[in-house]
């Protein structure tokens, strides 16, 4: 036999050979058989010329310099190994033939290719324990390369976004963007990429890089967790990422939170983060960093919302079964979003599960929803479906006495359909249907809708290119109608809509530099409101305040640039053009004069399309990050931000009867710029994440009202606006334990908004001119959001929030005027209204565990208010028989118990 | 599921507000009709923690000034910080304001102010309303065929005629006790009249025509005691300018508004009253010019739905009083008899029944004489 091994002569000439090439070459040739682990092997190429040699002596050259070894057995088998070698001898003199000598040590591979790969074949890595060989073997082992993929769960196909791709040894890493990709600068070689990503198993892959290439890569869903495997994807996010004043949730941090109903609300859990407080209770109006409720900007896959709230705000416009993530921008805004003051919240839906169907449904005291989600054919093209809807009735028949005809419904649907063309083509489409409507007691009834559709096209022109294309339309509108008294029976109607275009470019240059940039436009249409008669017999003249209609526009460029290992900043610039367009008539005011109707000249008339104002200027965007340490960094930002659309509210809640208003000649555009530092810290090997964040804002040309503004129907709404400065200033403290049985965060922020009218020229100025606070000015905030697991199947959840009472316009004097006494209101916003606290409790309760189960079943049982605490919805004071009370209007005064099912398919 | 604690209203008491602000509060109408007396009422805010509701400021001249300076009238002091001047017309085509001269030497202007005539109300009706929150609903149609009236106010006074419980024929006289000499004694049938304090505003700017339907002055809520014998409302209206309408609609959103999800915020009021020498000094009220129409309607118990009409409630149970305590009970004791308990043929009475005051005597909620213009 040892003779055999060394008889047969063959001649072998090879170029780059894959070892299955290389294998069933030789097996022709010799007739033995090869046994190896072909995954192992899949980098190996082999490059021989030999003739009239052994087998031994092509598996020597073959293997030469490389970490493989053979053996050749007794019975003509030879066994390749990686790494170790193969005794074949059980004992000296068992069989004839003779231990193998082991292979030589491993070098860097230096085999000419010239099998050409073509760059464009994507590897498809699923294991671990292969090592993939990316591109084309070359000449060069220096210099570096692009490797570029996609990050994808093994399960449902669906991207995994933000997950991040560590390189240890070089410590550089990336996070897949929105559609789970990525693209990383390497230097040739071999490397590990250890990839985590929220909810997924934490998984490695080994490569070889020769030249760019691309790599998919899949992750399993974290079935059962004991970690949170989320968090450690953001370990790399909180102290490495150049942004700051970012905040991500996932869904499943999402449906630990409790909340009112037992239904994860996403506006909710967003609350509860540094720098955002509510505008009330019940309510999912929010301020950022001394933002009003109107300057969030709120994205659902790119569609603007305007309207994030269902039912009086008790829950938000989103659907928690279909929500992959939510990302609150506060301070780092990139230079790709633009049109609103204080934060962008982005809201990102899932992508249909690929490879079956699945769903879940749920069941609470007020709503059920349901979805399903599934390939349309084979791993090409899925969908995801989800509707809510309310039977909520019941709970307004049990409101005090004064409420008790009220009437409550909403609904809302949401589809989205993701298709790959190719592997550089993929089309995504979105769409989102609401409706709301409810009547208060009165005869009057209100009704609101959002509608969203928008298409999307991403396209890779190569691993270091790639473009988005996104096409919208988005309409939010509402109607308020009475019919009780037919001689002024009426309906108003308000609505917005918008065409979206967008074309957003990622290029990554090389490791130091990443360029961003892209063009935004939209083009508004606006009815500011129409009210017409609704019977024959009414009087009510049909009245319109003109439509506006305006282009937005704007150009950004950015650049990620990483100076040093341990320096990056993101420079953005985005120049903003708004073009406020005809068909309209301008009402011209005497300069220097209050925008009263007294003052009014006369008006300008413009036709269709016509250019009538435009305001415009450059944003600048720029963070930077010092890494101090391994776990500590320190980052900074300058952001310039400009608005050109306002809510004119009375209220501090959005609510369904505000109006939305372009600025126009007479309006100006509101201007906001913020600095911020912060410190990021994390403890316990990354499991406490703890960060400072300070920030200094200015606002101009914030609108605040005349005493006594009405807003509907105003034909001359500048005569009743004031433009207001304003100043904001705050700290905020998070410390996060993102991993063990115990998890959730406490945050603190100290925060002051203040405005300012002390135009002369204005007409009216408020508290003489004065800073005063504004109407969501709460210094102190507290939030707790804390997650016990004590089993797989059960934990429990704890939510408290304190903040300091909102100000409030306070009587201060009282006087008997047209029969009654009378109260006289302190200057604007001079006190505060009691403090809010509230703790919110509840149990979490798995099915059984059993992957292969038809359904996975779930309870939420839970207490809202579990101290009772009256918060104070609405504070106001009334004359009652001429005595002048004051009253507190709480909702939810009591600890409010809730219960839900749900289901998974 | 204790539901009932959704939603909860409580009291709400500020802090004291401890300043005294004493900021002049001056209210009233030029009327130039010729017809009615012009009324103005100067007083000063106080504390809300007061007990006093009205501050009234005394010894200040007043003066209504044209804006040609051909009319300087000065009104009459009456009584606690009510100035008026009986009537005298005016010319409808000139401007009109107030001067007030303060008894500390202050001196206050209000601004110049066209003269609204208000036209004459058309109708005052009453309708039963089932749907939504449930009353009789006062109100009023009026119209302007010229259209300039446009903003409208009304306020209105309420007198409604009830009884009490037990009727007493007896009446204390010194230390006796005799027949009540009826009606004049009689304590059973009493008036009870009741000033508007709400404010009533319309504007009927958005519609073609300058006409007022159903204008809601006053709802009563079902079983009301003014639903129970007969009710009367007299409305005055009257009509505004525009700022003068503003100023009444912030006095009204700023103290009569109910508790709602959709609440706006309190604005600043800012009357047409200023003083001279400091312009930043801050006075309550409008003074307007102008006329008012009146209108009185009357409702009997019968023409409202049964279940909207007055049930008595509450027990109001009679005691017999013996003549041994007539003197601690009567006499003294400020208890009304009601009947007389004899025992015939003797017509003396061997005790007298009674019961709780309120029970018997009407004229603690109003008044036993009959008011002139009652039918």
């Amino acid at each position: 036999m040892a003779q055999q091994q060394g008889a047969k002569l063959i001649d072998v000439n090879l170029q780059q050979a894959t070892i299955t090439q290389f294998v069933s070459e030789l097996e022709i040739k010799t007739g033995y058989y090869f046994y190896y682990e072909a995954n192992k092997f899949d980098s190996l190429r082999v490059t021989v010329q030999l003739n009239q040699v052994t087998l031994k002596t092509v598996l020597d050259a073959a293997f030469k310099n490389t970490p493989y070894n053979y053996a050749i057995t007794a019975q003509q088998q030879v066994l390749l190994t990686k790494g170790l070698t193969i005794q074949t001898q059980l004992a000296a003199g068992f069989f004839n033939s003779k231990p193998v000598v082991p292979g030589a040590k491993a070098v860097p591979v230096t085999t000419d290719y010239t099998v050409a790969l073509a760059e464009k074949q994507v590897v498809e890595a699923t294991s671990e324990n292969k090592t993939y060989e990316i591109g084309i073997k070359g000449a060069s082992k220096t210099g570096t390369v692009t490797l570029a993929g996609y990050v994808r769960d093994v399960k449902s196909g669906e991207p995994v976004i933000g997950a991040s791709i560590y390189i240890a040894a070089l410590k550089t890493g990336i996070a897949t963007d929105q559609f789970g990709y990525y693209s990383l600068n390497l230097p040739r070689g071999p490397h590990i990429l250890l990839v985590r990503g929220l909810g997924m198993k934490d998984t490695r892959r080994q490569v070889v890089l020769n030249t760019d290439g691309k790599l998919n890569i899949e992750m399993q869903e974290q079935v059962t967790t004991l970690k949170e495997v989320k968090i450690s994807a953001e370990k790399v996010a909180n102290v490495r990422s150049v942004e700051m004043g970012v905040n991500k949730i996932d869904i499943t941090t999402l449906k630990q939170i409790p909340a009112v109903f037992g239904e994860a609300d996403v506006l909710r859990a967003v609350l509860t983060l540094p720098g955002v407080q509510t505008v009330g209770e019940a309510s999912t109006g929010f301020n950022v960093r001394g933002g009003s409720a109107d300057q969030n900007l709120i994205l659902l896959n790119d569609a603007t919302i305007y309207n994030p709230s269902h039912f009086f705000g008790f829950f938000s416009a989103f659907d928690p079964d279909i929500v992959k993530d939510i990302e609150l921008y506060k301070s780092s805004i990139p230079e790709k979003f633009g049109g609103r003051l204080s934060s962008i919240l982005d809201v990102t839906n899932r992508e249909g599960n690929k490879k079956k169907f699945t769903g879940s449904a749920g069941i609470g005291l007020l709503t059920s929803r349901f979805n399903i989600e599934g390939p349309i054919d084979s791993n090409k093209t899925s969908f995801i479906f989800g509707g809510r809807t309310t039977y909520a009735n019941w709970l307004l028949k049990s409101l005090p006495k004064e409420y008790k005809n009220s009437r409550a419904t909403f609904y809302d649907l949401s589809l989205n359909i993701s298709h790959q063309i190719n592997e550089k083509n993929n089309l995504y489409f979105s769409g989102y249907y609401s409706a709301d409507s409810f009547r208060l007691n009165s005869d009057t009834s209100y009704a609101y809708g959002n509608r969203n559709v928008s298409l999307k096209w991403k396209h890779n022109y190569n691993n270091k290119l790639y473009s988005v294309i996104t096409g919208g339309y988005d309409r939010y509108q509402y109607n308020v109608g009475s019919s009780l008294n037919p001689v002024n029976a009426y309906k108003f109607n308000f609505d917005i809509s918008q065409i979206n275009f967008k074309a957003d470019f990622s290029y990554f240059i090389n490791p130091k530099h990443t360029l961003s940039f892209g063009l935004n436009s939209i083009r508004y249409q606006l009815t500011p409101g129409t009210n017409k008669p609704v019977s024959n017999e009414s009087l009510i003249v049909p009245e319109k305040v003109p439509g506006e209609q305006a282009l937005e526009s704007a150009l950004y460029l950015g650049d990620k640039f990483n100076v040093s290992e341990n320096f990056s900043i993101n420079m953005g610039v985005r120049y903003s053009l708004f073009n406020y367009l005809g068909p309209q008539t301008v009402n011209n005011y005497a300069p220097n004069l209050p925008r009263t109707t007294v003052n009014l000249l006369d008006s300008t008339t413009y036709g269709s399309n016509k250019f009538i104002k435009t305001y415009g200027g450059p944003e600048i965007r720029v963070s930077a990050r010092y890494i101090v340490s391994e776990n500590f960094s320190i980052k900074a930002g300058y952001n310039t931000l400009r608005q050109y659309i306002h809510l004119l509210s009375n209220t501090t809640a959005i609510s369904p009867t505000d109006v939305w208003k372009l600025s126009d000649p007479n309006i100006k555009p509101q201007f906001g710029d913020q600095v911020a530092l912060g410190l990021y810290k994390n403890f316990s090997s990354n499991t406490i994440e703890t960060s400072v964040e300070v920030y200094y804002k200015r606002l101009k040309n914030y609108l605040d009202y005349r005493s006594g503004a009405v807003l509907v129907l105003n034909q001359n709404i500048e005569t009743d606006v004031l433009s207001t400065r304003g100043k904001a200033y705050g700290a905020e403290f998070m410390i996060k334990k993102t991993a063990g049985k115990l998890n959730g965060w406490v945050s603190y922020t100290y925060s002051r908004t203040f405005l300012k009218q002390d135009d002369p020229n204005a007409g009216e100025l408020i508290n003489g001119g004065a800073y005063y606070p504004a109407n969501y000015d709460k210094p102190h905030s507290f939030n707790l959001i804390g997650n016990y697991r004590f089993t797989h199947r059960y934990s429990v959840s704890l939510n408290t929030v304190y903040s300091t009472g909102r100000p409030l316009t306070l009587p201060v004097a009282k006087f008997y005027y047209a029969g009654a006494e009378r109260v006289f209101y302190s200057e604007r916003n001079q006190y505060r209204i009691p403090d809010f606290f509230r703790t919110d409790f509840s149990i979490n309760i798995d099915g059984n565990h059993k992957v292969h189960q038809r359904f996975h079943n779930s309870w939420t049982v839970g207490i809202y208010n579990v101290t009772g605490r009256r918060n104070a919805y609405s504070t106001y004071f009334a004359q009652e028989g001429g005595v002048i009370n004051g009253y507190n209007l709480s909702i939810f005064a009591k600890p409010f118990p809730f219960i839900n099912y749900n289901i998974r398919f | 599921m204790m539901m009932g604690a959704f939603a909860c209203k409580e009291r709400f008491n500020p802090p004291e507000v401890d300043t005294n602000l004493n900021y002049l509060t001056v209210e009233g109408l030029i009327n130039t009709s010729g017809v009615d007396s012009t009324i103005i009422r100067v007083n000063r805010t106080v504390k809300l923690t007061s007990k006093v509701a009205i501050q009234p400021e005394l010894k200040a001249i007043l003066t209504i000034e044209s804006n040609d300076n051909l009319v300087k009238r000065t009104l009459v002091e009456r009584s606690g910080g009510i100035y008026y001047a009986l009537p005298f017309a005016l010319d409808a085509t000139k401007q009109y304001r107030l001067r007030i001269r303060t008894s500390g030497g202050k001196e206050y202007l209000s601004d110049y102010t066209e003269v609204k005539v208000s036209p004459p109300i058309d109708a005052v009706g009453f309708e039963a309303q089932t749907n939504g929150v449930q009353g009789l609903q006062v109100y009023t149609n009026t119209h302007d065929a010229t259209n300039k009236s446009r903003y409208y106010k009304w306020d209105f006074v309420e007198t409604y005629k009830y009884n009490t419980n037990n009727f007493s024929s007896y009446i204390v006289d010194g230390r006796s006790i005799r027949q009540r000499n009826l009606p004049g004694e009689d304590i059973y049938y009493c008036w009870r009249t009741i000033n508007s304090s709400n404010i009533v505003l319309a504007s009927t700017l958005k519609l073609t025509n300058d006409v007022v339907a159903k204008a809601p002055i006053k709802k009563i809520p079902p079983g009301d005691e003014r639903l129970g014998i007969r009710y009367s409302i007299i409305v005055n209206q009257q009509v505004l300018t525009k700022d003068a309408f503003d100023f009444w609609e912030i006095l009204r959103k700023n103290t009569e508004q109910v508790g709602s999800i959709f609440d706006s915020q309190p604005s600043q009021l800012q009357g047409n009253i200023h003083a001279v020498s400091n312009p930043a000094e801050i006075v309550i009220g409008y003074i307007s010019a102008g006329t008012i129409q009146r209108k009185r309607i009357f409702i009997d118990a019968g023409e409202v739905p049964v279940e909207f009409r007055y049930r008595r409630s509450g027990a109001c149970p009679v005691d017999t009083i013996l003549p041994k305590d007539y003197a601690s009970t009567f006499y003294s004791g400020g208890q009304i008899p009601l009947d007389a308990l004899t025992v015939p043929p003797s017509p003396t009475p061997i005790a007298y029944t009674t019961s709780s005051t309120g029970c018997i005597d009407c004229r603690l909620r109003g008044t036993n004489i009959q008011p002139a213009f009652w039918q």
